[in-house]
C-alpha cells in the first residue's frame, strides 16, 4: 500500500532501510520487550524519526520476515516488541531445552492467577474468599516466579498487601497488555 | 481423644475443592436429575466424612441441614416454568443464602478463563523469545532459618559452647581441623541422620579449634543454602534445606 517514501518525511529509501536494520539489531540484542518510545529514542541518534515512522518500519520488517519465511517474527508482547520463534519449529527448539522441563502452571495456580488478573489489585484474603480455600502457598509460589507482585497495601486493619499481575505474566501468556484478557462475562 | 478439625468439611464430589465450588457446580447444572444425584452422593459423603472426623460436631451438622434446605429451595425454584425462573439479580435481593450466587457465578467464569489460559499457555510454550530463558527464574533466597533466629543468638550459643570447652578435661591432642573437611562431614551427616542437634555438634568434649572450624563450616553451608537452623522444643538443630518442587502439572 504505502510506498517506502511515505514512511517518514525527509528520509530517503536508503535511510529507512538502514533504520530497519537498526531496529532489527536492537530487537536481536534486547533482553526485554522494546517500546516504540525506546526504539524511537535510539533511532533519533541517527536522524529524526517519529513514532509513526517507527511503527511503520516495524510493520515493514514484519512483512519482510513473512516474505522471506524467517523462522522468527517480531511480535508485540507485554507492551513492547520482541522476537519470537515460529510455532512451526517448536519441536526442534524444545530439544535445545530438553533437560529443563517446560514449566506450566497447575490448574489451581492458574485459577489463583486468573482471580488476581481479573480483580487486581487484590489481597490474599480476598482471593481466598473467592476461591473458598487457602491460597497462601500458591500465591507465594506465583510471587517467586515473578508472575504476581506486591503493589501496595490496603488501607484496612492489618494493612494487608495488594497483589497484581506483572509483565512476566503478560509474557508468559503472550498478551500485549491486560486489555487482551478475554472479558469475564460472556459477550 | 476425639479428633477435631477446624477447616470446613469440603466435599470431594467430582473433583471439587471446597463447598463453594460444589454449590457452583449445582448452579451450572440446570438438569434436575443431576441435582438429585448430587444431593444423594453429598449426603452419603457427608455421613462418611462425619464418621471419619469422629464425634458429631453440632455446628457442622446444623450447617449441613441449612445448606441442604437451601438446595432444596433452589431446586424448587428451578421447577418453575422457564419464564418464571429467577435471574441472578433476583438472588442478590433475596435474603436467602443464595445472595452469594452472583459471586459463585463470577468464580465459575474465572474458572473458565483459567481453563482457557492454560490452553493459551500450551500454545505459548512453543514460542521462544530472543534474549530470555524459557523457564521461570525463581527469585526466592533460600531460608537459613535466621529470620526466626537472629544470628546473634546463634553466635552467643556458640561462644557459650566454646567457653565450656575451655573447662573440659581431656587429653591434649594436636589435631588439624579444616573447614573443608568439616563441610564434607556435615554433608554426610545430613544425608544419614537429620536433624543434627546443636548440642551434639558443639559438645564440651570437643576441642575449641574443632568447634570453631565446625561453626565456620555451618555458616558456609548456610550461605550455600544447603543447611538451615530450626528451633524445636527449645532445642536448636540443623537440617538440610528443603526446596519447593517446581510444578510439573501437579496441583500446588
Amino acid at each position: 500500500m504505502e510506498t517506502m517514501h511515505s514512511v517518514s518525511e525527509g528520509s530517503s529509501v536508503e535511510e529507512n532501510e538502514h533504520k530497519k536494520k537498526i531496529i532489527e539489531a536492537l530487537l536481536f540484542a534486547a533482553h526485554e520487550p522494546l517500546t516504540t518510545k525506546r526504539i524511537k529514542g535510539i533511532l533519533e541518534t541517527y536522524n529524526p524519526t517519529s513514532s509513526e515512522a517507527v511503527e511503520q518500519l516495524i510493520g515493514e520488517l514484519q512483512k519482510d520476515y513473512t516474505t522471506l519465511q524467517r523462522a522468527f517474527h517480531i511480535e508485540e508482547i507485554a507492551g513492547g516488541y520482541l522476537l519470537r520463534s515460529d510455532e512451526v519449529y517448536r519441536d526442534y527448539i524444545d530439544q535445545l531445552f530438553a533437560d529443563r522441563k517446560g514449566e506450566r502452571l497447575s490448574q489451581a495456580s492458574t485459577e489463583v492467577l486468573a482471580i488476581i488478573a481479573y480483580k487486581q489489585p487484590i489481597t490474599r484474603a480476598q482471593v481466598e474468599k473467592i476461591r473458598g480455600v487457602d491460597c497462601s502457598s500458591i500465591m507465594q509460589s506465583l510471587e517467586e516466579k515473578g508472575l504476581i507482585a506486591n503493589t501496595g497495601k490496603l488501607d484496612a486493619p492489618g494493612r494487608p498487601s495488594l497483589y497484581s499481575v506483572t509483565e512476566e505474566f503478560l509474557m508468559h501468556y503472550g498478551f500485549r497488555d491486560l486489555s487482551e484478557l478475554p472479558p469475564l462475562s460472556p459477550v | 481423644m476425639l479428633v477435631q478439625t477446624d477447616e470446613p468439611i469440603s466435599f470431594t464430589l467430582a473433583n471439587f475443592e471446597g463447598p463453594l465450588a460444589f454449590l457452583l457446580h449445582l448452579v451450572q447444572k440446570s438438569e434436575i436429575a443431576v441435582i438429585d444425584i448430587s444431593l444423594q452422593e453429598l449426603t452419603e459423603q457427608f455421613m462418611g466424612r462425619l464418621k471419619e472426623v469422629a464425634g458429631p460436631d453440632v455446628d457442622r451438622g446444623a450447617e449441613f441441614v441449612a445448606t441442604l434446605a437451601s438446595l432444596i429451595w433452589l431446586k424448587s425454584k428451578m421447577l418453575l416454568p422457564p419464564d418464571e425462573q429467577p435471574t441472578l439479580e433476583d438472588f442478590e435481593q433475596e435474603q436467602s443464602p443464595f445472595s452469594i450466587l452472583p459471586e459463585l457465578v463470577e468464580y465459575c467464569r474465572i474458572k473458565e478463563r483459567a481453563f482457557e489460559m492454560r490452553e493459551k499457555e500450551i500454545a505459548q510454550c512453543g514460542l521462544y523469545t530472543r534474549g530470555r530463558d524459557p523457564f521461570f527464574e525463581v527469585t526466592r533466597k533460600k531460608s537459613t532459618g535466621l529470620e526466626r533466629l537472629p544470628i546473634e543468638e546463634l553466635a552467643k550459643a556458640f561462644l557459650r559452647a566454646l567457653a565450656r570447652a575451655a573447662h573440659a578435661e581431656g587429653s591434649i591432642e594436636e589435631e588439624e581441623w579444616r573447614v573443608r573437611d568439616k563441610i564434607e562431614l556435615l554433608r554426610e551427616l545430613l544425608t544419614l541422620q537429620h536433624p543434627i542437634l546443636f548440642g551434639e555438634l558443639f559438645s564440651p568434649h570437643r576441642s575449641k579449634l574443632e568447634m570453631i572450624v565446625t561453626f565456620l563450616a555451618i555458616l558456609e553451608l548456610m550461605k550455600l543454602g544447603e543447611i538451615m537452623v530450626v528451633v524445636e522444643v527449645g532445642e536448636w538443630r540443623f537440617v538440610p534445606h528443603k526446596t519447593e518442587e517446581v510444578e510439573h502439572g501437579n496441583d500446588a
